[in-house]
């Protein structure tokens, strides 16, 4: 397996992030993961991507891992957080060259990929001449997403990939997801889209209350396509039953 | 190498184009004060070495090193400040040496005020006929002894790191009683140099060792957390909002850590002189007495740091009256402990007379109606460089001086009593005056603030 994730926790003063993860995850897949505001599916990327540290477990991909192969390992890995990672006073080109140096790309490819990338994902009227500060949330996620894999990741991270995309862009974002995994390639998602999820997921897996409650393929979750996504998922989340007094109290 | 390339390329691009002129002229500004300083230092030193006033030269030298340690640290945080963001996020394939080395290098030395300083070293050093190159040598030292302690200050406020605040802090001391006593010391010139050298290393050592590129990152929250607070209403809300704000509270401790220092420095000598005596000699002490540094620190621009509360006010869009009581509730607990401190320093000085206090509450009369209005105009943002900090409290310069000046002018007419309390029936009247303004212009003012927080960028600083 190309990523490992061993008893991994994580917590806080009084309360536990993540409870003991296991999973593994194999190239050509798309591993999204699913579960409620909170549970601790953004912590989980973040740890994958090295931007806080575990309590305790251990990440591995590729037999590297963050303590022995540090660099080695960040180069093969893309990331797509829920931080605003633009540099906003830069334009997208300059953003993308800048990420693309620190990737330690040379100009030849940076100019490549750059170019390719914003004629994929941007439109000929969305003028990204100014500092992206100023740019539409919708564009900004894009802008974002093309930093993140501009270098060819063979790990990409996606934290909430679909929020503030349009229809049309969250398509097309779609296809490219599908055509990258094909390329054998893993990513691993996290999301509450579940239509866009339904159309690119090969596996899901379900954090509950911090721990790890689902993990298994997409047809299997589904039952073989007997069941829909959100009443699958429902079983696994518990939703709480006095909905229906509250909500006369609260209208 | 790349990566710094480009970013001194684009910092420099975008510092020397035409819509910089602001910052331009600003850096214009002070470098034309500092060499023409420069030069009335070189002409005081010779004055004093002609005249065979050594002891007299000398102090003017030491009082040059230790603006050259001072003055880089003091504009780390004034007129305001700016706490520092990661410039490489942590999954990025580059190391924290080498992310520490491009903050260094492409973001902090470069700074002008920094190299206006080291031309400041080399316009002195040409002018003054006297001046030995020993002096000369360790003035450079000094100079970079000031930038590395500017740094290593501002990180260790930036990422809370208490233990590397007080050494960076113990540091500052130590050069300033160093450069001080160094006339007094039997030290050799080579022993000098390899004290500062030693204290240049030792800063050097400590940025690199404590630079920390991963502390934004950690979350806290979770449902433990909000399951406890849910469905209740918290209480103190507005002393919570100020705390719980790190970019506030570290104003508010900037803000009265400088009261207090201040009070100290400059009222220390009421055993030699009385109060009249040193409003005599320095009249503008007189500004430290009032509310000014809250008002012009902290509260000047309050939507800077509650952004996200004053969204809200626009999307409610409440009554004048909501308004200013939430404005009221941020100021009044600060005021009160600004009020402690004063009342505090009046009564350990033996200061504290029926006048001051009078003085106190008109200018608290004065700048709140001005705080007010200031807080409609959102801090102005530094967009036109890379500087890698999203957020800049910047205070309101227009604002900052309708409250400053009054304040100065206020120490040359302390002893005069019939003209002070004419001059504070002034200041009442006119903050009536700007009150009754607030509440007449209020939906204009509500508009410009939704300008600049929804417009594409605000267009005065005011």
């Amino acid at each position: 397996m190309a990523l490992t994730i061993s008893e991994l926790s994580k917590s806080y003063s009084n309360n536990n992030a993540l409870n003991k993860i296991s999973l593994s995850c194999d190239l050509g897949w798309v591993y999204c993961l699913l579960g409620r505001n909170g549970a601790g599916k953004s912590t989980l990327i973040n740890i994958i991507a090295n931007l806080i540290n575990p309590t305790s477990g251990s990440v591995s991909f590729n037999n590297l891992n963050y303590i022995k192969n540090e660099v080695e390992l960040k180069k093969q890995t893309g990331l797509l957080s829920q931080y605003d990672q633009l540099v906003g006073d830069l334009n997208a080109q300059d953003y993308l060259q800048w990420v693309g140096l620190l990737y330690g790309l040379n100009k030849t490819e940076v100019k490549k990929q750059t170019g390719n990338l914003l004629s994929f994902f941007f439109d000929n009227d969305e003028d990204l001449s100014g500092p992206c500060a100023g740019y539409s949330a919708g564009m900004k996620k894009k802008l974002t997403f093309c930093a993140a894999v501009i270098h060819k990741p063979n790990l990409l991270l996606l934290d909430e990939p679909f929020a503030n995309l349009d229809p049309v862009a969250a398509n097309k974002l779609c296809d490219f997801l599908i055509a990258y995994k094909n390329s054998d390639r893993l990513l691993f998602v996290s999301s509450h889209d579940l239509l866009y999820v339904d159309k690119i997921a090969t596996h899901i897996g379900i954090i509950n209350n911090a721990s790890l409650v689902y993990n298994n393929s997409m047809s299997n979750f589904k039952n073989d396509g007997t069941r829909t996504l959100d009443q699958e998922l429902l079983k696994y989340l518990q939703p709480k039953n006095n909905h229906s007094s509250l909500l006369e109290s609260i209208i | 190498m790349d990566i710094l390339v480009f970013l001194l390329t684009k910092r420099l691009k975008s510092f020397y184009s035409v819509s910089n002129w602001k910052g331009i002229s600003s850096v214009f500004f002070f470098s034309a004060i500092l060499m023409i300083y420069a030069i009335g230092v070189a002409f005081l030193y010779d004055h004093y070495t002609d005249k065979n006033l050594i002891s007299s030269a000398q102090n003017v030298l030491t009082g040059i090193k230790i603006m050259l340690v001072v003055l880089p640290v003091s504009l780390k945080f004034f007129p305001s400040f700016a706490l520092k963001k990661p410039i490489i996020s942590p999954h990025y394939p580059v190391s924290n040496f080498k992310i520490a080395l491009i903050d260094f290098l492409a973001i902090s030395f470069i700074k002008a005020s920094n190299w206006i300083l080291f031309a400041f070293i080399i316009v002195l050093s040409l002018s003054a006929k006297h001046l030995q190159p020993a002096d000369t040598n360790t003035m450079y030292y000094y100079w970079l002894t000031g930038f590395l302690l500017s740094e290593n200050i501002i990180n260790a406020v930036s990422w809370r790191k208490y233990l590397y605040l007080t050494l960076s802090v113990l540091a500052l001391a130590a050069a300033i009683v160093f450069i001080k006593y160094q006339p007094l010391l039997p030290l050799s010139i080579s022993g000098i140099y390899g004290i500062l050298s030693v204290n240049v290393l030792w800063l050097l050592a400590n940025y690199f060792i404590f630079y920390k590129s991963d502390f934004e990152f950690e979350q806290t929250g979770g449902y433990s957390n909000l399951n406890e607070e849910t469905g209740k209403l918290s209480k103190y809300l507005s002393l919570k909002l100020l705390w719980r704000n790190q970019r506030c509270r570290t104003a508010l401790i900037i803000a009265f850590a400088s009261k207090i220092g201040f009070l100290i420095l400059f009222l220390s000598g009421t055993e030699r002189y009385t109060f009249s005596q040193i409003l005599h000699k320095v009249p503008f002490v007189l500004l430290l007495e009032p509310p000014i540094i809250v008002f012009t620190y902290v509260f000047n621009n309050i939507w800077g740091y509650f952004i996200d509360l004053q969204l809200n006010n626009i999307i409610i869009n409440p009554s004048p009256k909501t308004q200013v009581k939430t404005y009221l509730n941020l100021v009044m607990p600060v005021l009160v402990i600004d009020f402690i401190i004063a009342l505090a320093a009046w009564a350990y000085y033996g200061i504290l007379d029926p006048k001051i206090i009078i003085i106190y509450v008109v200018f608290t009369a004065y700048c709140l109606p001005l705080g007010f209005l200031s807080s409609f105009r959102k801090y102005f943002l530094v967009d036109l460089s890379i500087n890698f900090s999203r957020f800049r409290g910047k205070t309101s310069q227009f604002y900052s001086f309708l409250m400053i000046a009054p304040a100065i002018g206020l120490g040359f007419i302390y002893d005069a009593d019939a003209y002070l309390y004419l001059y504070l029936g002034v200041l009442l009247a006119a903050s009536v005056i700007i009150s009754f303004y607030i509440k007449s212009t209020f939906d204009v003012h509500r508009q410009i603030l939704k300008q600049s927080i929804f417009g594409i960028k605000p267009t005065a600083n005011l």
